[in-house]
């Protein structure tokens, strides 16, 4: 029983560094700012969650209070970080940072004008 | 009223697991803070909320199609990471929801984030449309219904009556 799980948990510390590791080179790799947060985005968040699953088995049957502590990191953290990345990608657009040369289509472009007009008010 | 017991219980156990001290003087302390916050922020807070769960069940489902998804995006993301010739076709498109309110609306927006390919750029000002970058839209049609049958179906279900 031990074994089975210590290769639970390793798998999952495993995994989740892949993850981790995929959302690093997506950000170096990817061509614009809106294709990195895809990366960083998605594969930073199930990363986390796999470490904190990882650390909620762990600390299972020696402490209570850490294993508490990495489950509520864990929801904090899967709803925090897609409104992270959703504000960094809409503040880079009224920035006017342009998307990727190669780009196919773009339909905020003609919207973008009445929508930063219609909020200046906030 | 009992929303608001129901909030500080939620944000005195949220407390106790923060502070990491598994006591009843901790819960204690936790429900004192909890009933002051919701004394200062809660009228506010409650309204902006405006949750009118209906159906448990879908809620269940929901949460569990989203951990698929995530896991679903994740591999697609990685694949297109590890790939040797970067094939990725980005753009933006507009995408009309239904769901109203503005929590639903934050729910949606939060998991076409975290579903393969997708990213939430903007929200139109009467909340009719969504402006997703896709990280491929040779195939707009089905990003368009993937969206609206599974996400917004079940948001659907969950709050209406």
């Amino acid at each position: 029983m031990a074994l089975f799980i210590e290769i639970l948990i390793s798998l999952l510390v495993f995994f989740g560094a892949i993850f981790l590791l995929g959302g690093a080179v997506g950000i170096l790799r990817f061509p614009d700012v809106y294709c990195r947060m895809h990366a960083l985005g998605k594969g930073t968040t199930m990363g986390i969650i796999c470490f904190m699953l990882a650390a909620f088995i762990y600390f299972c049957w020696s402490g209570v209070g850490v294993c508490i502590m990495s489950l509520l990191a864990l929801v904090f953290i899967s709803v925090s970080a897609p409104i992270g990345s959703h504000m960094i990608a809409k503040a880079a657009y009224h920035y006017g940072i342009p998307l990727w040369q190669n780009s196919l289509r773009d339909d905020l472009k003609p919207d973008c004008e009445f929508i930063s007009e219609d909020k200046a008010d906030f | 009223m009992l929303v608001e017991i129901f909030l500080s219980t939620v944000l005195a156990l949220v407390w106790v697991g923060l502070t990491g001290d598994v006591s009843l003087p901790a819960f204690v302390k936790g429900l004192i803070l909890g009933v002051i916050i919701i004394h200062i922020f809660g009228k506010r807070t409650l309204k902006v909320l405006d949750l009118n769960i209906r159906h448990y069940w879908p809620l269940v489902q929901l949460v569990f199609i989203f951990m698929y998804e995530l896991l679903v995006a994740n591999l697609t993301v990685l694949v297109k990471v590890f790939s040797p010739r970067l094939n990725i076709k980005p753009g933006i498109i507009k995408v009309p929801i239904e769901v109203e309110g503005p929590f639903w609306i934050t729910t949606l927006a939060n998991m076409i984030t975290l579903t393969p390919g997708t990213l939430t750029v903007e929200v139109s000002p009467d909340n009719k449309f969504f402006y997703v970058h896709c990280l491929n839209i040779d195939n707009e049609e089905s990003i368009v219904s993937d969206i609206k049958d599974t996400f917004e179906k079940k948001i659907q279900e969950v709050y209406k009556p």
